[in-house]
């Protein structure tokens, strides 16, 4: 029961914090360009679960162990593995459907979506956890797709699902990609709206990393090559190097360890610490300080007894009488 | 809706409202000249526009639950605009969902329209000239507009008697585009009441006046040509109302110059090669889009002169304080006790008795300037060396 | 001279008169999400013009095999996904054996290798007929879209960004959708209501 729970929250999670399509920006051109009727939008979402799962599913079981340059064409062998076979499949019986669609579906073939939930997820985790996952980020791309869907055809077409509903003012520029990104992005106003109300602690913002707007782009080519790109979420390029063995990962994951527990020792030497904590406890409760905590008594009060130890020193040093005004 | 606001968005809602009062002054001009050229009709869809607006923006601001008041008259001024961009014959639901679309997306999701990085009546209007292309260049008056002409490559001929029917408004358009005489006035109002303002209007002016010469669209003069183009559609509108508008144009004069002129290409460049009747709006979205780029190019001699003599008049002398700590503080603070791993509290002792010598220079060289403070007063500072 | 000036002609096509990215929704992931990070601008645009420009001509003179001519469209997509294939692998391999890259640059070559902008080119030459060197200046078009894309939303973010008016439920993606679609109607306006694909 509480697998299945867990299942749910991370389905939830999925849609509705961290959606791919509205707080992420991910897999943007088929949804804005192909989600102008409910039936191509159910298309488009049912494709994108067959492609997310197999190949969330796949990576998981096989790509592993192979080095990541390889592993984003495989997900793309993949893609088309599942994509053209649907594409002949549409092409021969659906021919108004493929109208529609155009070039379109050949291209999902090449989604950001799968790239990013495979080399963020699959390949990092098990089976069960990918195909939870999988399940997750293609629900949650596949309702706000059909939702857009929905809309636009309402509104453009005055229409749902080729019936007419006879409204007399219809927005026919709602078909255009422009129509689709402003759907979009009053969805995510909405839902932003509704996380804000019912689930405050929720950061949303979070998941589309705006810190580096400001950032200048001018500079030598060199300098612009070694900048940090971090697509994936890790944090250093040593976490994206390549692990072959459980031993190495392993390995690798004790230095992680070690490296955070010497920076934060080196940061707060006058911290006080408990007599009777053994050094373990001490790293977990250290590993979990952030900057933040420190507050301005904090810092003054390490300045202030800075001064005093120098001011002893001194005082040892010169015997001299004044200082203290005692 | 709580009523808080601090000083300074109190000043920047008075300049907004002091702007939007000589928008509406200067936009009272063509709305005289719609009625008398279309009648009543042009009363009622004016008004329709302003009304829509304003409750748009009541219930807009009660969705989004804003603590700003909002009386700075900005959605008559989009009401009346887009209004006059719209021909005369345009029905009663395409005026409210134009100042609807203007208003919901184009300032509701940015706060207000001083921070819409987009002007929304031109928004709406590229909206509407999407969705609604057949009601939107259907004019009263019989003929084809001078887009329209412009487009076939067709001319209004070489006599007199149609470039005053051009200038007084006589030929198909919209309500507020046509009449060229009353937009002149307005130019004036607009040039005397806020000169630097105005600097992106006249090089936008330039720059459609120069592609017009250089690559007439039609073969009947040059002179002509620059008189169809700039009478023709919202260019000269545009020009008055959209290019000065404080919050999308540049800060510098000089990118104001580049702007306005670069703005005035592009919506001459779009004119060559769009299929639409009317396209010049979208060359002002583009421009809008565009504006910041010129803030960024380098300073002028002039600039930089006036920026140093602005430093050296508002240098301010910096005098360090020194604060005593109260005994009682001081017992709050904990003991310092050494870590176990002695490599490192050297390490960190070395590094710390380094920020304390620079400290305390740095406070002895306070002390011998200020001369103020006695060692009572300061127990730190005098602890470190002494005179005798 | 001819050859050069319908190199250029496509570039601006793809470009300007039918801007791939906000007229057609190519590549619009790619360029919103590099928007934020502009710092990765000239990298990225570097190697997505590399890879566009020689799928597209490489795609472009395949096409010239009469077998393959004479084939449909389904047949040239999957021309066209081996080609990305292959290219992107014979790269990877000229790049290890060179050796002195950075596996930042790696993950940037596979992002800009494989993104719906750089597959849609083929198929953008395919239906417009394009010759070998159309095809190079669509290429070439596609990645200064790509750049003009990423300048004009990044510009908007930062203007966002210092927009302490934005109501919160619009703060982050939703305005910044916002601001595109704005941007994707004026583009719009250049090419009129047709799309040509």
């Amino acid at each position: 029961m509480s697998d299945k729970k867990s299942v749910f929250k991370r389905i939830r999670n999925s849609a509705l914090i961290k959606n791919p399509l509205l707080f992420e920006a991910v897999g943007l051109c088929p949804v804005v360009a192909i989600a102008t009727s409910v039936q191509a939008s159910i298309f488009l979402a049912v494709i994108t679960a067959i492609e997310m799962l197999l190949c969330e599913v796949l990576a998981s079981l096989l790509l592993k162990n192979v080095r990541r340059y390889w592993r984003v064409a495989l997900y793309v062998v993949f893609g088309i593995i599942v994509i053209f076979p649907i594409t002949y499949i549409t092409n021969r019986f659906f021919p108004a459907l493929s109208m529609n669609i155009g070039v379109y579906l050949p291209l999902m073939a090449v989604n950001s979506l799968i790239a990013l939930h495979c080399e963020r997820v699959a390949v990092k985790n098990n089976v069960k956890d990918s195909f939870v996952d999988a399940l997750s980020a293609s629900f949650s791309y596949g309702i706000v797709a059909i939702i857009v869907g929905f809309l636009r055809e309402i509104l453009a077409n005055g229409t749902i699902w080729g019936h007419s509903l006879n409204i007399p003012i219809k927005f026919p520029a709602l078909l255009m990609p422009f129509g689709g990104l402003l759907v979009l992005g009053f969805l995510a106003a909405a839902l932003k709206g509704f996380l804000n109300k019912k689930y405050p602690e929720s950061n949303p913002d979070k998941v589309f990393d705006q810190s580096e707007i400001r950032r200048s782009l001018r500079g030598t080519l060199k300098e612009l090559m070694n900048d940090e790109f971090n697509p994936y979420g890790e944090e250093n390029d040593a976490e994206a190097v390549f692990v072959r063995t459980k031993k190495e990962r392993k390995k690798k994951a004790e230095a992680q360890i070690k490296e955070k527990t010497v920076k934060i020792k080196k940061k707060k030497p006058h911290k006080k610490q408990a007599e009777n904590v053994s050094e373990t406890e001490i790293v977990s409760v250290q590993t979990e300080t952030t900057v933040e905590d420190r507050t301005y008594l904090d810092d003054f009060s390490d300045m202030l007894s800075e001064l005093e130890e120098y001011k002893s020193r001194n005082n040892g040093e010169n015997n001299t009488d004044g200082g203290d005004g005692e | 809706m709580t009523n808080s606001t601090t000083p300074q968005k109190s000043q920047e809602f008075l300049q907004t409202r002091q702007i939007m009062k000589d928008y509406i002054i200067m936009l009272s001009v063509p709305v005289i000249a719609a009625v008398f050229n279309y009648g009543l009709t042009a009363a009622f869809l004016i008004l329709l526009s302003v009304i829509t607006c304003v409750v748009c923006k009541k219930v807009g601001e009660k969705i989004i639950k804003t603590d700003f008041p909002s009386r700075d008259y900005s959605s008559v001024v989009i009401g009346i605009s887009v209004a006059l961009l719209l021909p005369a014959t345009a029905p009663w639901w395409m005026i409210i969902f134009t100042t609807a679309f203007a208003y919901f997306v184009c300032v509701m999701p940015f706060g207000s329209s001083d921070n819409s990085p987009f002007i929304p009546s031109v928004a709406a209007l590229c909206f509407a000239s999407l969705c609604w292309g057949e009601h939107l260049f259907n004019y009263s008056q019989t003929g084809d507009s001078l887009a329209k002409m412009l487009l076939q490559g067709n001319s209004i001929g070489e006599n007199i008697a149609s470039v005053i029917e051009i200038l007084s408004g006589n030929t198909p358009s919209a309500m507020g585009t046509g009449c060229i005489l009353a937009l002149l006035g307005t130019l004036a109002y607009l040039t005397i009441r806020r000169a630097k303002d105005s600097i992106p209007t006249y090089t936008f002016i330039l720059a459609v006046s120069i592609m017009a010469l250089l690559f007439p669209r039609i073969s009947s003069g040059r002179f002509i040509s620059l008189i169809m183009e700039l009478s023709s559609g919202m260019i000269f509108f545009g020009a008055i109302f959209f290019m000065s508008y404080p919050s999308i144009m540049p800060k510098r004069t000089i990118s104001r110059i580049l702007w306005g002129f670069v703005s005035g290409l592009i919506c001459m460049l779009i004119r060559y090669v769009s299929p639409l009747e009317e396209s010049a709006p979208f060359g002002i979205l583009i421009a809008c889009a565009i504006s910041d780029f010129f803030d960024k190019l380098p300073l002028t001699k002039k600039e930089k002169q006036a920026i140093t003599e602005e430093e050296k008049e508002t240098e301010v002398v910096e005098i360090p304080t020194i604060t005593v700590v109260p005994e009682e503080i001081l017992s709050e603070i904990p003991d310092v006790e050494e870590s176990d791993d002695s490599t490192e509290t050297d390490e960190t002792v070395e590094e710390t008795s380094e920020e304390i010598t620079t400290e305390a220079e740095s406070l002895e060289a306070v002390i011998s300037e200020e001369n103020t403070i006695t060692e009572t007063d300061a127990p730190f500072i005098t602890g470190g060396e002494s005179d005798e | 001279m001819n050859m050069f000036l319908n190199l250029i002609s496509a570039a601006l096509y793809v470009m300007l008169f039918q801007n791939l990215i906000f007229n057609a929704g190519y590549g619009l992931s790619e360029a919103v999400r590099m928007s934020a990070k502009p710092r990765q601008l000239v990298p990225m645009a570097i190697f997505i013009t590399y890879f566009s420009t020689i799928v597209s001509a490489i795609c472009t003179l395949l096409d010239e095999i009469e077998f393959i001519h004479r084939q449909g469209e389904f047949f040239h997509s999957l021309i066209f996904a081996g080609v990305l294939l292959g290219v992107y692998i014979i790269t990877m391999i000229g790049v290890l054996i060179y050796g002195k890259v950075t596996p930042r640059t790696i993950r940037r070559i596979g992002i800009a290798a494989f993104n719906t902008l750089v597959l849609a080119i083929p198929f953008v030459n395919y239906r417009s007929g394009f010759t070998v060197f159309e095809s190079i200046g669509s290429g070439i078009g596609a990645g200064i879209a790509y750049i003009v894309a990423v300048l004009l939303i990044n510009g908007g973010l930062k203007r966002l960004d210092m927009n302490k008016s934005i109501p919160r439920c619009f703060k982050g993606t939703p305005a910044m959708f916002i601001y595109t679609a704005l941007l994707s109607l004026a583009f719009t306006g250049i090419s009129g209501t047709s799309v040509f694909i």
